[in-house]
């Protein structure tokens, strides 16, 4: 071939049959590198499935992770004891006050029925051992039952009794197992363990659906804990959050997309706005503890902060979601509205809102549900606070459902690590409902223009 | 069973004659009873067509009739829409090209094609004439490439006007050099036939001229299709002209026949004006 | 009567007013035959009325809330022994939270000391009538807004007007709370950090490579230099950031390309949801997943790799220690949480490239792959760099994830198998609990603040503009 950029453009034309052999060379050439090619393609292709498959896996093994630590803590281990209400031994009689049962010393009534039941046991360590086997709340528990009750009295009563937590850990997870001494999770002794057998040939060991879990505030012990304090404070946090940013959040998004005038206050708010949507949540934390407890001189550990904070918090995303909402229906409604003599109030008001209505629920409810996750702004205000308490109102002291998972994952008692697990199966129902209403709001909702 | 339901459902084929010369001997490109469908709707009729080598045809009608969807069946460019489906004989060279056997990378790179709206990559002039070249491995060294470059570039007349800036974004040309910029990538991976999907649409009047004289050049190399919405640029650059009507090849001839003694009745009322 | 119940009366008390404006704005129609005959429709006179007792009665409790609390106390100051007076400030707090202890009933007068006696009357007495007073007050502003209110409709009043400016002004309100909240940030974080670095010199904070508040606490002013250094919580937060968008940016990258590119229709209709449930999912889920799941699995295989490698005489291996909190597993659990963010950015920029250069692409012959590796991440390259910024921000301020799985040592290091902390963790660390305000230990916190907010910050404005301008250049 000849060199082309010294010859005149004419001279570049080649003939018909150089072409031919030129194309036929090409074509080798291509041949050569197609088989690489195809399988660059391949390999690509792999690359992208890949990805999809690992991110799928990581949702399919959080999940199964979480469900098979949970699972178990939705039963709990009872143990059926029967006990005589004996009214010389408790200095009771079925006509005694309130005042003198609560008086009465059930503490050591508790042991002595339980050293009854097993005779044969002597040893002050050996009856120590017997007793852990039983949650410690429980004198307490059986002075509830005859306040409640005070026939019962003089009578004998088979009791279905609270297992401790790790005579339930070991009766869930390693009981009746083979398990390599590695694998047993058991913090019981032998003597302990025989005594769970015992128990468990005579029938007394029961498991039965853990309403603990749902009735129970937090505790120090495991078996009692459960989760009512943390859904109530985070029922009342969501309730204040709601209330302050839906009507902040759709009152912006209106401002900006159809009353604000174009200027440099309007660009610094839309500035300010997008930028609060990337800032870490952490920081909104410490905006809460800085100005709203500090300077103000609110207190600590309220949801009503807590609803503060998660407010300015997910702002942004209502924001950003109803202006998209608002900017998506079409201009000829205004148009329209106007051209009747409507006030721009009026066609906002009776128009534009009402059709951007389901878009801005939509970005609440999903601004609703990352306010409910959240967790690190109200550690900064306090609401990780041990409270055994449910709130029963926006300005007791509370926490909420991930805090309090926060807090149970931190203990040491491996009973809490399925407890843990469990109320983040309830969160994630939480979430799964309300993201699910978001869809199906929006599918149901959604108009095309 | 299904493919019962199937015909069932599609629409009726109605036969028609395509008027003047469809057919050619030792064509480049033989299609037979083609039909194009998306989804259930289908936008091209039985069209029988040989294109022939070394020659330039153009394809006319009314907006909507099908022109660029069968340009795009030429070198199955209608594969990236998930909806659209081909049926018929389509031959390049006696070779089916809608064959499972054939690549297709390899047709694409025997049939190029050049779009409506410039589309130069956002990358250097040079790297966007070496594409093709680099895709395919064309060439050995950084020598060859140059080579191959350079000679693409003059044959597109473009030479002189970006030698000195062979590394500047190409997205920096005006309109007409840009689309000169995309026939000159084309003809580098040196295509036999070149698609041209209305290419001067985008242009200005000088720049259609220039893009003009360089399709009529082009053509004694390359086989080259061209759609078009302007009668005049049809009649100045092809020697064929093929009319679509409604997904109808309506008629095909010699571009001076068509325009100046039509037979069918639709092609006189288009060319005179009166179908728009 | 409290709090609730009095904003209660308020609203139902709006309420009414609404009824009778509109009562009222009809009777006064009547005479001049019906209500087209008004300047406007009866539900603006209403809505006015009700505006009038709702909006003055608000301001005056929500003020009475916030002032009453400081107003009270620095009048009780003034009742308190001259000797207290001159106490410095952190003591004075002090003193003045027993007086108000004693005032409740917890804790007696005696052993806060007989001198207190009268602040601790006059904060009684004081707190006595400001509860008694507030409702009355709120009643009375309430009343008198609604009589102005109502004494305002008249036929020729426009109180559409009236109504649409309180509209416009509380629109405007609403929207200028964005502008409250990053002041409030700002000053909170800026403040105490000066504060801080009141305590503590600047450059040791920015410079020092050795961080250990608790040190600090015990040595106090003596030790208190020198423990705050901030070097190693930047690189563990770069460590475990950098980990994330490892495994995050190809993940999230390569499979928002599939689905945008290569994926039925049915089956971006299935995995794109699968992967966003990654999004919802709380950080601190992720935390329990990193703590007992991730770390201890990372753990088990680094032991049984060193023990591998001790059979067989591999030094390399034999040396491995694997940390319990090491910055792997909070850097891999953190990256599986931002593959969602990437891949639903990646998916924008990735779109937002036009077909028509992939046409160009695939009529030279190009395959698929090529055309996306050559073509259209040169072109999205921008989108998609921004993308990475906003993601590395998102990683930088994440906090429940490490404050589960990564430690509080704070180690100088860049091995992924050692245990590292982050500014994050140390802000939560310091400020959990109760602690006092001013100790250089939870200044610190802000201060640490103050940076992970500039950073983040930063990235953003740069990340947004890039994809600003690229979306521009398509646009």
């Amino acid at each position: 071939m000849t060199d082309s950029s010294n010859t005149a453009s004419n001279d570049s034309m080649p003939t018909p049959v150089e072409v031919d052999q030129a194309r036929a060379e090409l074509a080798k050439r291509r041949a050569a590198s197609l088989k690489k090619r195809n399988a660059a393609e391949k390999r690509f292709q792999w690359a992208g499935r890949l990805s999809i498959a690992f991110g799928i896996a990581c949702v399919l093994f959080l999940f199964t992770d979480i469900f098979s630590k949970g699972i178990s803590a939705f039963t709990q281990t009872y143990i059926d004891v029967e006990i005589t209400f004996d009214a010389e031994q408790l200095g009771l009689t079925p006509q005694s006050t309130e005042k003198e049962i609560k008086a009465a010393s059930f503490g050591s009534f508790f042991k002595k029925s339980l050293r009854a039941q097993y005779p044969e046991i002597t040893e002050r360590k050996a009856k120590r051992q017997l007793y852990a086997l039983f949650t410690s709340d429980m004198p307490l528990i059986l002075r509830n039952m005859v306040v409640a009750d005070p026939s019962l009295i003089g009578t004998t009563q088979t009791i279905s009794m609270i297992a401790d937590d790790d005579f339930d850990t070991y009766y869930k997870h390693s009981y009746g197992k083979n398990l390599g001494p590695d694998e047993k999770i058991s913090r019981l002794n032998e003597m302990q363990e025989n005594l769970v057998h015992q128990l468990v040939r005579s029938g007394a060991v029961k498991k039965k659906f853990n309403s603990i879990l749902f009735t129970n505030s937090d505790s120090r012990e495991p078996e009692l804990a459960g989760i009512k304090g943390a859904i109530m404070g985070s029922i009342l946090t969501l309730f204040v959050t709601l209330i302050l940013s839906f009507p902040i959040a759709v009152a912006t998004a209106i401002y900006l997309e159809e009353f604000a005038p174009t200027n440099k206050i309007t660009d610094f708010i839309e500035v300010n706005i997008n930028n609060l949507a990337a800032v870490p949540s952490v920081i909104f934390g410490l905006l809460g503890l800085a100005v709203f407890i500090n300077f103000f001189g609110m207190p600590r550990s309220v949801p009503l902060i807590g609803g503060f904070v998660l407010t300015l918090m997910t702002l942004p995303t209502i924001i950003i979601s109803s202006r998209a909402a608002i900017k998506a229906v079409p201009p000829s409604i205004r148009e329209a509205a106007l051209g009747m003599g409507a006030s721009k109030v009026q066609t906002v008001v009776h128009h534009v809102l009402p059709l951007a209505m389901p878009g801005m629920l939509t970005g609440t409810i999903i601004g609703m549900a990352q306010a409910l996750g959240e967790t690190a702004p109200l550690l900064m205000i306090g609401m990780v606070a041990f409270i055994v308490d449910a709130p029963s109102g926006i300005t007791d002291p509370a926490t909420v459902l991930p805090v309090q998972i926060f807090l149970w994952s931190d203990s040491p008692e491996r009973a809490f690590v399925e407890k843990t697990s469990a109320a983040i199966m309830v969160l994630l129902t939480f979430l799964i409902c309300m993201n699910s209403l978001a869809v199906w709001l929006r599918k149901r909702l959604e108009r095309r223009w | 069973m299904n493919t019962a339901q199937q015909s069932m459902t599609e629409i009726v084929k109605e036969t028609y004659q395509t008027s003047g010369h469809p057919l050619l001997d030792d064509p480049k490109m033989r299609v037979r009873g083609a039909n194009v469908f998306y989804a259930q709707k289908q936008a091209i009729f039985d069209v029988n067509l040989d294109i022939g080598k070394n020659q330039v045809i153009s394809m006319i009608g009314p907006s909507g009739c099908g022109k660029s969807t069968f340009l795009r069946c030429l070198n199955r460019m209608n594969d990236t829409i998930d909806i659209c489906r081909v049926e018929g004989q389509l031959l390049l060279e006696s070779q089916d090209i809608y064959d499972k056997k054939i690549d297709v990378v390899e047709l694409r790179a025997r049939v190029g094609m050049v779009f409506q709206k410039p589309n130069p990559f956002p990358k250097s002039i040079y790297e966007n004439v070496a594409y093709g070249a680099r895709i395919h491995g064309l060439t050995d060294n950084k020598v060859q490439l140059d080579e191959l470059v350079e000679k693409s570039l003059i044959r597109c007349g473009l030479w002189n006007e970006v030698k000195d800036r062979l590394e500047e974004p190409a997205t920096g040309l005006s309109g007409g050099q840009q689309q000169r910029l995309c026939i000159a990538r084309a003809i580098a991976v040196n295509p036999e036939v070149i698609l041209m999907d209305e290419p001067c649409s985008a242009l200005d009047p000088i720049a259609t001229a220039t893009v003009e004289e360089l399709i009529h050049e082009l053509s004694e190399n390359f086989t080259i299709c061209i759609v078009t919405h302007s009668m005049q640029q049809a009649a100045r650059v092809s020697q064929r002209t093929a009319y679509f009507h409604l997904g109808k090849l309506i008629e095909v001839n010699d571009t001076s026949q068509v325009f100046t003694n039509p037979e069918h009745q639709l092609t006189e009322e288009y060319i005179t004006g009166r179908i728009g | 009567m409290n709090l609730s119940t009095l904003l209660l009366i308020t609203f139902v008390a709006s309420a009414g007013a609404y009824f009778i404006g509109y009562t009222r704005s009809q009777q006064i129609a009547k005479p001049i035959g019906g209500v087209r005959h008004l300047a406007t429709l009866p539900s603006y006179y209403a809505s006015m009325m009700s505006i009038w007792a709702l909006v003055p009665a608000l301001i005056a409790v929500v003020l009475w809330s916030v002032l009453d609390g400081s107003i009270i106390s620095s009048l009780v100051k003034g009742a308190l022994p001259t000797e207290a007076k001159q106490m410095s400030q952190e003591n004075l707090g002090l003193l003045m939270s027993q007086v108000e202890n004693v005032a409740i009933g917890i804790g007696s007068i005696e052993t806060l000391g007989i001198e207190y006696q009268p602040a601790v009357e006059r904060l009684k007495s004081l707190t006595l009538v400001s509860k008694q007073s507030m409702p009355v007050l709120v009643i009375v502003i309430l009343i008198i807004g609604m009589l102005l209110g109502f004494r305002a409709i008249s036929p020729h009043y426009n109180a559409r007007y009236a109504v649409e400016k309180i509209f416009n002004v509380t629109l405007f309100v609403c929207s200028s709370i964005a502008i409250f909240t990053t002041f409030g940030i700002v000053f909170s974080v800026l403040l105490e950090s000066l504060a801080f670095f009141q305590k503590v010199p600047f450059f040791d904070f920015v410079l020092g490579t050795h961080w250990s508040p608790q040190i600090a606490i015990r040595a106090d002013q003596a030790g208190a230099s020198g423990s705050f250094g901030v070097i190693p919580l930047i690189v563990g937060t770069l460590l475990i950031s950098f980990i994330a968008l490892l495994i995050a940016v190809p993940v999230g990258l390569m499979s928002a390309v599939y689905l945008s590119e290569y994926a039925s229709r049915r089956v971006r209709g299935i995995v794109k949801p699968a992967l966003e449930i990654l999004a919802g999912v709380p950080t601190v889920v992720y935390g329990f997943f990193a703590a007992l799941t991730v770390a201890p699995a990372i753990r088990r295989y680094g032991d049984a790799l060193r023990d591998w490698g001790a059979e067989r005489d591999i030094e390399f291996l034999a040396n491995l220690a694997v940390s319990s909190e090491s910055a792997l597993a909070a850097g891999l659990v953190m990256g599986v949480m931002i593959i969602p963010f990437v891949s639903s950015l990646s998916d924008d920029v990735i779109n937002a490239v036009p077909q028509s250069l992939r046409d160009g692409s695939y009529g030279l012959g190009a395959t698929q792959s090529e055309t996306i590796k050559k073509v259209v991440f040169p072109a999205a390259l921008p989108g998609i760099v921004g993308g990475v910024l906003l993601a590395a921000s998102r990683a930088i301020g994440e906090t429940m994830i490490v404050v589960m799985a990564a430690g509080l040592a704070a180690n100088l290091t860049v091995n992924p198998l050692e245990a590292v902390t982050t500014v994050t963790v140390q802000i939560v660390t310091l400020l959990v609990g109760d602690q006092e305000f001013d100790s250089a230990k939870t200044l610190a916190a802000f201060a640490l603040g103050l940076f992970l907010f500039v950073i983040t910050l930063a990235l953003n404005v740069v990340a947004l503009k890039v994809v600003k301008k690229y979306r521009e250049q398509y646009d």
